[in-house]
């Protein structure tokens, strides 16, 4: 029985937890941007060829 | 013009080589190992009677390669590939790079010679001993500070979510190992845990289920998220997905522990506890699999050209299938037939081989030839190792499932008498001994795979155009620095890490710390016995021997269960073990209360060569027991360590506990003297064995 109510508690607790993240997360823009990151990643901004030549001599 | 455009910086590709390379080397042997240990069960003979490589001490090899020598190589390199890119930055520190990679080699090292010594702490997947656990908790550290490091001096203010995936790994890792490893030791090589019974069977089951959560799952999954949309040239399907993947993922499978623990005699709640869980992760996980694999939308037709396409798919898809596979597992009425069978097996190799093995194929495809600066020597072949390596799994997975299926069923047929209607234990074994041959097929095939790769990889690495350099970094000015916008989460580092630990640390928490004290659970009527000095010894020796991988030591509240073993397991009988040995498998049949089942000398026979009792038995013989010399001298330490844990041994016990073991070995070897045994043998390990296995299920009486 005292595991139960504990386990009622435990569950209560986390999930008002979630919501209140939840709605944090969302007020605060974490969820503004849903494309660039995604997007970003793939541009591997590397230097080759002449180009980096005439980078390591500067 | 700016200053950061004077100076060239490199990204560390010494580094992702290394352990690309290694990684080649790790698997051949975790696959070759694995392949011996399949053979061994289908012809026992081939452990070729050397103690060293019988299967109880071959298993643990061949786990430890897989996970920490194979998968954790390619995890190192792939993560310190992706994260100097994610992050536009070199890794943090050379020199601590370094160290992480001879340092883990070190440990791989210490486990290939320790592990077939018999140097084990009989725990699955954490069977190094002390002095190697401290060993890998500082390459660990030197890691989390190289990687740590790397985020602070990041270029770019975003962390993407491949990144968010190896800081879980890092920490929760971290926190698994040092809390399952906590051990007392009593010589250079061999310690106690402090865990005992019930209690380390859920810390020992947190570790292992999680183990697989965030050191085959995690890191992959942060991998996958790179790889996948760098190879395709296209971005992940969704980002947003991505994110609830993530958090939930986290926080839901560090709860899953006890579903392998269902109907033993951990405490309803728990067990309820990791059903639950462990069928919610379903969730998460195909999220997971389906961002990945929507990832191909619109380009399905380049799949057939691109071996490397297809080791992805088959690897996405392999885990949504383990993933769907695990939760119906969990479930307890499933469980009640697969546990303890060859299903499981067949279940974490899908996982291994087809998610974790076919991964790590394409990213290492995928690196190579970019490492190297050079094309892939042969896509025909990667062709060919993709179809070899697919129908190997598949031809592994089934033949387990049906053997599985197949012995539960057997073990658990009653006929319309209520008795057991295969009573034999070996009739279930010898039934599925031809589904051990198509297994080790199987797995041959997928090695023949494997060897088409590092053929494939060398030809490659050989065709390199110029000498290797670092790959040069542009040094944009990089606008998401100054992005005004951030999204706070992603942007600190520091809190994002906080909070991925405390989602971990929330299931742990109200786990174990119900556990820790193990006595609440224990009926004050019941008081369980120690094991005398002499069965203590001979139960450090059946963990010497990885018995345990072969026999389980817990017998479930189920009806062929009790008509074929006994009573039910009790959380009292086990609650001086230190470490428990409650087993996950069933090759052979359970030991919980064997004690005085057979006389001493059925035992002494059997050990020496189990064919002589059951000629059909694949069981290996142990015959260097009765020719080793029992080791007193550690004997009194042992007590006092296992009495400092909470053992109720007296100070007499402890004291004299040589001259008892002798006394109590000469008993013993007199009687075997009695039906005959010419040998000298009172001092033999044998005898420690035998009182040990006489003593099983004796000592928690009312
Ligand atoms: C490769 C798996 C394997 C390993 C490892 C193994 N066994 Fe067995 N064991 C079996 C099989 C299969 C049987 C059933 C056939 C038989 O009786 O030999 C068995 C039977 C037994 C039995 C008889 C149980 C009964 O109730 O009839 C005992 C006792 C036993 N094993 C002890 C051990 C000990 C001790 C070790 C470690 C030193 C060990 N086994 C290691 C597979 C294994």
């Amino acid at each position: 029985m005292s595991t139960i109510l504990f386990m009622v508690a435990v569950a209560l607790i986390l999930s008002i937890t979630f919501v209140v993240s939840y709605l944090w997360a969302l007020s605060s823009g974490q969820f503004n941007d849903l494309d660039t990151p995604a997007l970003r990643i793939l541009k591997d901004d590397i230097l080759k060829g002449t180009e980096r030549k005439n980078h390591e001599q500067q | 013009m700016n200053n950061n455009d004077i100076k060239t910086n490199y990204y560390d590709d010494d580094i992702v080589r290394k352990f690309a390379m290694i990684t080649l080397v790790w698997a051949g042997v975790a696959f070759l190992v694995g392949l011996i240990a399949a053979l061994q069960l289908a012809f026992w003979p081939l452990n070729g009677g050397l103690e060293w490589i019988t299967f109880g001490r071959l298993r643990p090899l061949h786990t430890n390669a897989a996970i920490f020598a194979f998968a954790g190589n390619a995890i190192f390199g792939g993560m310190y590939h992706s994260t100097q890119r994610l992050l536009r930055t070199r890794l943090f520190s050379d020199t601590l790079s370094r160290i992480h990679f001879w340092g883990w080699q070190l440990v791989i090292l210490c486990a290939a010679i320790s592990l077939p010594l018999g140097f084990t702490q009989g725990k699955e997947y954490a069977e190094l001993e002390w002095p190697i656990d401290i060993l890998i908790t500082l390459v660990w550290v030197v890691f989390a500070i190289n990687f740590f490091g790397t985020l602070y001096k990041r270029r770019e203010k975003h962390m993407y979510v491949a990144i968010w995936f190896y800081i879980a790994t890092i920490l929760t890792v971290a926190v698994l190992h040092i809390v399952n490893s906590i051990a007392i030791p009593f010589s250079f090589m061999k310690s106690y845990t402090v865990w005992a019974g019930m209690q380390d069977a859920l810390v020992q089951w947190w570790y292992g289920h999680n183990a697989v959560a965030f050191f085959l799952t995690t890191p992959f999954l942060g991998l996958m998220y790179y790889y996948v949309p760098k190879i395709l040239n296209a971005p992940i399907y969704s980002y947003r997905l991505s994110i609830i993947h993530f958090w939930a993922l986290v926080f839901i499978y560090i709860w899953a522990g006890p579903h392998h623990l269902l109907y033993t005699s951990l405490p309803d709640w728990l067990q309820t506890l990791g059903m639950v869980f462990s069928v919610m992760l379903w969730a998460p996980s195909w999220g997971g699999m389906i961002n990945g694999l929507l990832t191909f939308k619109g380009r399905w037709h380049l799949v057939r050209s691109e071996p490397v396409w297809k080791f992805l798919i088959a690897a996405l898809t392999f885990y949504g299938m383990a993933t769907f596979e695990g939760p119906l597992l969990s479930i307890k009425s499933v469980s009640a037939l697969g546990h303890y069978t060859d299903w499981i097996v067949g279940h974490v190799h899908g996982g291994a081989l087809g998610w974790n093995g076919f991964m790590i194929f394409a990213m290492l495809y995928y690196l190579v030839p970019k490492l190297w600066n050079t094309e892939l020597y042969s896509k025909k072949l990667a062709e060919q190792h993709f179809w070899l390596g697919l129908v190997g799994i598949i031809l592994y997975y089934v033949s387990m499932v049906v053997a599985g299926v197949t012995q539960g069923l057997m073990w658990k047929a009653v006929d319309s008498n209520g008795l057991l209607v295969y009573p034999e234990f070996i009739e279930t074994v010898v039934r599925i001994i031809p589904l051990y041959w198509i297994r080790a097929l199987g797995g041959l095939l997928y090695i023949i795979g494997f060897v088409l790769m590092v053929y494939n990889i060398v030809k490659t690495v050989k065709s390199k155009k110029a000498p290797l350099t670092d790959t040069a970094i542009a040094n944009l000015v990089n606008e998401n620095v100054k992005d005004n916008q951030p999204r706070l989460l992603e942007g600190y580092a520091t809190v994002f890490s906080v909070l991925a630990l405390l989602a971990v640390l929330v299931g742990t928490v109200i786990e174990i710390y119900p556990t820790l004290n193990v006595h609440r659970y224990v009926n004050p009527e019941i008081t369980t016995q120690p094991f005398s000095a002499l069965e203590q010894e001979g139960r450090d020796l059946y963990v010497r021997e990885g018995c345990y991988l072969c026999h389980s030591q817990q017998i479930r509240p189920l009806v062929d269960e009790k008509l074929r073993y006994g009573d039910p397991s009790t959380i009292e009988e086990s609650i001086y073990d230190h470490p428990y040995q409650w087993g996950s498998k069933r090759t052979g049949p359970d030991l919980a209360r064997l004690g005085k089942k057979y006389p001493d000398m059925w035992h002494y026979r059997h050990m020496l060569d189990p064919r002589e009792i059951q000629p059909k038995s694949i069981m290996p013989a142990y015959d260097w027991l009765a020719k080793k010399n029992i080791d007193y001298s550690q004997i009194k330490k042992k007590l006092n360590v296992l009495k400092n844990l909470g053992v109720p041994y007296t100070d007499e016990q402890v004291q004299n506990a040589d001259v008892d073991a002798e006394a109590q070995a000469k008993v013993i070897s007199e009687g075997l003297k009695q039906k005959g045994v010419a040998e000298k043998i009172e001092n033999k390990e044998i005898i420690a064995m035998i009182a040990y296995l006489q003593a099983l299920g004796q000592k928690g009486k009312k």
